[in-house]
């Protein structure tokens, strides 16, 4: 039965050809468009090196002080984290990093501007990079001040060319590092671990950073299991009333919750206030309806030309009528009919978006990209191309399987 | 003769009404797009207010334990004056003042206040030098700029842009005048100094530190102090003017003297044309995005109609070959296919007019001017009409080709 229903598929598709054109052009492009969105989506969700295990980290990256008439948000300081963040239940490793400082470097004349990010030396254990040489700076190199620092594949390339950058020098900021080690470049949307130079905390200049309880600090924690997670925010929420604020005269509470990426990102695009929980399910549920939104027309325009198509076979539905088939017959050819030219459109959208990413990553819109394709985003896309299929099909096929069959097979039908 | 289009539309209103929603749809994409272009171009064609050609802005890092500590604040201020002094030394610069909202910069420093009559207003405050004026570029229409010696006054001299002064005191002279602030229950906000009395000195031309895509044009500039941490803290910012054709060399020089000057401190250099560059290239692509996604829907949209159109003409044979038969001419013919998805258009952009307008009309994007919305309707529909008709050219021609015999054979 599917067989033959198939076959009809085709013979159909052939038979206008700018029908065929339309549907499958309007088909791709929408998928293509859908399917580069969920491959960015996905590749700021998953786990992948270094964030190996960011299905189960949670990052304290957002905080608030407030006072009467008083409020500052941002980044929690390096006195906040390493006062009352430690040793949560559950969590495995906890590491301590600032966010990301232009560093300016000029050698031969060529100026450059590199990403700094400041870390302790947990930050390696956490983080799974992939060394190409050298290796990072340790816990006594951080504990000294050392002036080390690891530096990207890239960085590395500009500053010394092809020739090894382990134990060279260079300046920046007013201060000379040292290159221990060279890692793979690692692209922007890894939050937690992307820069172009890692040092360590203690080489900022002045040491006011130590006690700030706001400032520009992060901290991962890495938690044995996400099952976890409602303990440890639990545990974090029981900590917070005992801050001791250093500017009680302006701010008296504090207040905030380790977060997942998803919920950082769900955070950001809402821009609600630290201390709620971002509504994970409601910004998941807006993308949906927004990718819903951008398929209407494309569907519309769909359901018209189907409609249009049904009454070009008209003595073909009269027949079948006539011989017994029922509604339900009818329409499952003709959803299924157009199933099949979605997932056409979606094969060939899917090859433009493989296209459109690698595009995306040579543009350097985004630093270092390096989406792509994998079975998961090749699935969402099949799922969108069904749905868009169904969406389609649904309705010139009620409007089908109606037709009265005496009037069908007069073929005089208005 | 639109009266039997509209009926003729009418009467096959179920096939029609999924077209009317398709073009509904569009004109609505291409109202949203044109709405920015048109917003963008209204802000651009405004002055800037100031000059960007040569002009760096410096970020300073001032690393204190809190964030106004009154002991830090005075070794701040001493070191800030060294700074300038290293700055003005150096021979590529030809001069410099601190500046909190560096242009095209996204920090905002904003002071805010209710009106009289309630209205809440919002303007940048920046504090400066009297170098500033140069600077920036800016124009001084009335009044003075700040001299030497206005940190020390009893009250706190203003320069406004002219946008401010209108909305603060309308067309009355703004010099002379003093900022008032009430709070949200309408009340004078009490002053604990006399010197914190806004007292407007002088007036310029607007200052659109935002760009040019914005429409930001409430500013206030008011004196940097370096003695007095009542009146201020050490500054956060400052922009350079340096000579024309300086070296990109001239930025690691000047790094390493303010790091030799204030070791603990930390600082950030950024061209300003560069910025102006990245600011005009983060707004334009989104735009070129939308633009394309748009043109893609267009297409969609019209390639969908032009097939329906067709499907439409051959199943009309009957209709079409019976005028022809009646002595209809071609072009007769021709004008009725075309007629109708012009009239179906027509439909779908009033209700697409009314709903866009809901927009204005409900106080969403109160920035936006209704004049903005109204080109938006314009330009879209002068896109989308010749689109159609386009789209109809060839069933239209196709409706010509019906022969009357063949088609009366049916009846």
């Amino acid at each position: 039965m599917l067989t033959n229903y198939l076959k009809i598929a085709l013979k159909v598709l052939q038979r206008r050809k700018f029908f065929t054109f339309v549907s499958l052009f309007g088909t791709s492009v929408t998928l293509l468009v859908l399917m580069i969105g969920s491959a960015i989506l996905d590749h700021a969700l998953s786990p992948r090196a270094p964030e190996v295990g960011l299905d189960r980290t949670l990052v304290i990256s957002y905080m608030a002080m407030r006072g009467e008439g008083n409020e500052w948000s941002g980044n929690p300081g390096y006195g906040f984290l390493d006062r009352y963040c430690r040793n949560l239940p559950n969590v495995e490793r906890m590491s301590i990093y600032s966010g990301l400082d232009q560093a300016p470097t000029f050698l031969g004349g060529d100026k450059a501007v590199w990403q700094l990010r400041r870390t302790d030396a947990e930050y390696w254990n956490v983080l799974d990079f992939d060394f190409l040489e050298g290796h990072p700076y340790g816990e006594s190199d951080v504990a000294g001040g050392a002036h080390l620092v690891v530096l990207s594949e890239a960085a590395a390339r500009r500053l010394f060319g092809k020739h090894e950058a382990v134990g060279k020098a260079f300046e920046t900021q007013g201060q000379t590092w040292t290159v221990v080690g060279v890692v793979r470049n690692v692209a922007r949307t890894r939050d937690c671990a992307y820069a172009d130079l890692w040092a360590p905390v203690t080489t900022f200049p002045t040491d006011v950073w130590k006690v700030r309880l706001m400032g520009d600090f992060n901290a991962m924690l890495l938690v044995d299991s996400p099952r976890h997670f409602p303990a440890i925010r639990a545990e974090f929420a029981s900590r917070l009333p005992h801050v001791e604020m250093t500017e009680p005269e302006r701010y008296k509470t504090m207040s905030g919750a380790p977060r997942t990426r998803l919920e950082d990102i769900a955070g950001e695009a809402a821009g609600l206030d630290s201390h709620d929980r971002p509504r994970t399910g409601l910004f998941l549920g807006g993308l949906v309806v927004l990718a819903l939104l951008f398929m209407l027309l494309p569907a519309i325009n769909l359901v018209n030309m189907n409609i249009s198509r049904i009454f070009e076979r008209v003595p073909e539905i009269g027949v079948r009528k006539a011989f017994g088939a029922s509604t339900g017959h009818l329409v499952g050819q003709f959803v299924v009919e157009n199933v099949v030219l979605s997932v056409l459109g979606g094969a060939i959208g899917l090859v433009m978006s493989v296209w459109a990413l690698w595009l995306i990553n040579l543009s350097g819109l985004v630093p270092n990209a390096d989406f792509g394709m994998n079975v998961r985003v090749f699935l969402y896309g099949l799922g969108l191309a069904v749905i868009f299929g169904v969406l389609s099909g649904a309705y010139p096929a009620w409007r089908m399987a109606r037709l009265d069959p005496v009037e069908s097979l007069r073929g005089g039908h208005r | 003769m639109i009266a039997h289009y509209l009926k003729l539309v009418w009467n096959r209103r179920r096939a029609n009404g999924l077209i009317l929603v398709e073009v509904l749809i569009s004109f609505l994409v291409l109202c949203g797009i044109f709405g920015v272009v048109a917003y963008y171009a209204t802000n651009w064609r405004r002055p800037l207010g100031f000059d960007y050609h040569d002009r760096w802005s410096l970020e300073v890092d001032i690393p204190q334990a809190t964030l106004d500590d009154p002991k830090a604040t005075a070794p701040a201020f001493a070191t800030s004056q060294r700074l300038i002094a290293a700055m003005n030394a150096n021979p590529a610069i030809e001069a410099v003042a601190p500046m909190p909202n560096t242009p095209y910069s996204g920090s905002m420093s904003r002071t805010g206040f209710r009106l009289a009559d309630g209205n809440l207003v919002q303007f940048l405050s920046s504090s400066t030098t009297p170098a500033g004026l140069e600077v920036l570029g800016l124009e001084l229409v009335a009044g003075r700029w700040i001299e030497p010696g206005d940190d020390a006054l009893e009250f706190t001299p203003y320069v406004i842009t002219q946008s401010l002064a209108r909305r603060l005191f309308g067309n009355e002279n703004p010099l002379g005048r003093t900022i008032e602030g009430y709070d949200d229950h309408g009340k004078l906000e009490t002053l604990e100094k006399s010197w914190q009395v806004r007292r407007v000195v002088g007036v310029i031309r607007d200052y659109r530190k935002a760009g040019e895509f914005a429409d930001d044009r409430l500013a206030a500039f008011r004196p940097q102090t370096f003695s007095n941490p009542d009146r201020g803290w050490a500054p956060w910012s400052y922009v350079i003017h340096v000579a024309h054709g300086t070296p990109a060399a001239f930025e690691e020089g000047l790094l390493e003297t303010l790091h030799s000057e204030a070791p603990e401190w930390s600082f950030t250099l950024r061209s300003i044309e560069v910025e102006r560059r990245n600011y005009i290239q983060e707004r334009l692509l989104p735009l070129l995005f939308g633009s394309l996604l748009a043109g893609f829907l267009l297409l969609m949209v019209g390639m969908g109609l032009m097939g329906v159109l067709w499907q439409n003409v051959t199943r009309r044979t009957q209709e079409l070959g019976l005028r022809r038969a009646l002595g209809a001419t071609a072009s007769e013919v021709r004008r009725q296919i075309i007629g109708e998805i012009v009239v179906l258009t027509a439909i779908a952009l009033a209700l697409g007019a009314v709903l866009f307008l809901q927009l204005p009309l409900l106080g969403v994007l109160s920035f936006v001017s209704l004049g903005v919305f109204v080109s938006a309707i314009v330009a879209a529909s002068l896109v989308l009409v010749p689109f159609v008709i386009l789209c109809g050219l060839y069933p239209g021609w196709l409706a010509t080709r019906v022969e009357p015999s063949r088609a009366l054979q049916y009846e």
